[in-house]
């Protein structure tokens, strides 16, 4: 009788252990149930679809609306800066509202309206698009590759003076100009992200001694500060500076600025020397000149609206 | 005595190598809250549960980046502020049934599951309830609960606390098979 009870207990000590054991073969039995994606997309280079002056690869995702308002304000300091302009807030440089659709996650169409940064081309309509071809992926393909690009177009009144850059009576098709970027980009940490791309521009109608088409790198970047704020720059360099915009004392472009997002909005208060806000307009004609306090503040507005919930 | 020994041999030793293990590796998991403003809901159809009948334990995982949104903007908030989901990639629940029910009552039990829940990397003793139908040989398990945003150190800040609410309902619908060993 000693011995079946040393033999119950001890059954059901070893009947205990085999609970806890079963316990553990439960654990593992959850963990070879979860297939993780060990290549899974890296998401959040960045907030919006633009920088500054320079777009990002981020897109509008399928069935959502991306209302944008981008305002320049007038030149800081300088001859048209200072007090009696409120250090610029008196003046409008370019004002652009536009629309951006996903009609796929990895397609957007966008159309939008400014009104000219003072380079010769007002009222200017704009179409554009941008398609993602590489998705960076952890441990997987390192970078994210997008095309991006449109057209401008102006319905200003055309100039009678012949020799005018805004004189369309010759053809409608100087009211037209192009834009094509291929964009790099690298999400290096959760913080920090890098762009680059090279850009064509073709622009139908120039001045005597400008290129019709210009090419240029543009590099940008974001680096987040707080979970909701971060700082973005960027800056284009024209590679082919015509013989026109070294007349002009061409400058580049270059922005800077604070990038605040709310849930549904993103909002950016920046700094730029440029007055214009197409890359076709900005880049080809810009002679703001930052030593010359010709830099503005400014700001974009992004606020996104569903249209049609995907499942 | 050698009858009740091998007897009782069985039924302690042989009974551990049938199958008492139930798993789910298709979990329905949604959370869903109310305000003014927006209503955010999300579901998941990979949640897994495991559950040992003999010892009442119960698993819950779920990858927080399969939770799929149907504003997608909102779902790349969600991972990127709110949850970090990169740094936090799993919420876990490990708990044991207080009112372990006998598995051989083919009904609906009511049963009370207390444990640890893991959300964004914070760990809280919590209890909740689990409506668990036994079938010959599935389980139906189903539960509701809401937990909160600022016990699991989910920021909401200041400028969006009318878009999201401080509590946010869990519901969970699985259906477990056994697994024979």
């Amino acid at each position: 009788m000693q011995l079946f009870k040393l033999i119950f207990l001890g059954g059901f000590f070893i009947s205990t252990l085999s609970i806890m054991a079963q316990d553990e073969d439960l654990s593992k039995l959850l963990d070879s149930s979860i297939t993780t994606d060990p290549h899974e997309p890296v998401i959040a280079s960045f907030k919006t679809t633009r920088l500054i002056n320079l777009t990002t690869i981020e897109q509008v995702k399928r069935g959502e609306l991306d209302f944008r308002i981008a305002h320049r304000f007038g030149d800081i300091a300088g001859k048209s800066g200072g007090a009696s302009t409120f250090f610029g807030f008196d003046n409008v440089s370019d004002i652009r509202f536009s629309f951006d659709y996903g009609i796929l996650d990895r397609w957007q169409i966008g159309i939008g309206r400014s009104k000219g940064g003072g380079y010769g081309q007002t009222q200017v309509f704009d179409l554009n698009t941008k398609v993602k071809l590489m998705q960076q992926r952890k441990n997987g393909f390192p970078l994210a590759i997008s095309l991006f690009g449109g057209l401008t177009f102006t319905t200003m009144e055309s100039n009678s003076l012949a020799s005018s850059i805004t004189n369309f009576d010759r053809t409608s098709a100087h009211r037209f100009n192009y834009f094509g970027q291929l964009l790099f980009a690298k999400k290096i940490n959760d913080q920090f992200s890098v762009i680059i791309a090279p850009t064509i521009i073709h622009r139908n109608l120039v001045s005597l001694g400008d290129n019709n088409i210009q090419f240029a790198i543009a590099a940008g970047a974001r680096a987040k500060i707080s979970k909701r704020v971060a700082i973005i720059a960027d800056y284009y360099h024209l590679l082919n500076v015509s013989s026109f915009q070294k007349a002009i004392d061409h400058q580049m472009p270059i922005g800077l600025g604070l990038e605040i997002e709310t849930g549904g909005h993103v909002f950016h208060a920046l700094f730029s020397t440029n007055t214009g806000i197409m890359e076709s307009q900005f880049l080809p004609n810009n002679t703001a000149k930052f030593t010359a306090g010709q830099v503005r503040l400014g700001f974009n507005i992004s606020r996104i609206f569903t249209i049609s919930n995907n499942k | 005595m050698h009858k009740i020994l091998s007897i009782y041999t069985f039924i302690f030793l042989g009974s551990n190598l049938t199958g008492q293990l139930w798993l789910s590796k298709a979990a329905t998991i949604t959370i869903f809250s109310e305000t003014p403003l927006e209503n955010i809901n999300a579901k998941t159809q990979n949640g897994s549960i495991a559950l040992n009948e003999r010892s009442g334990k119960v698993l819950v995982k779920m990858q927080i980046k399969s939770l799929n949104f149907p504003k997608k903007l909102m779902q790349e908030h969600f991972n990127e502020n709110y949850m970090e989901s990169d740094k936090y990639p799993m919420a876990e629940f490990d708990g044991e049934i207080q009112n372990l029910p006998s598995f051989s009552e083919q009904k609906t039990h009511e049963l009370r599951v207390k444990g640890t829940m893991t959300i964004h990397g914070i760990k809280r003793e919590v209890e909740i309830p689990i409506s668990l139908t036994i079938n010959k040989n599935k389980l139906i398990g189903q539960s509701k609960f809401k937990i909160k945003c600022v016990d699991y150190k989910i920021d909401i800040p200041k400028l969006v606390v009318k878009n999201i609410a401080e509590e946010i309902e869990v519901t969970i619908l699985a259906e477990l098979n056994q697994i024979k060993k």
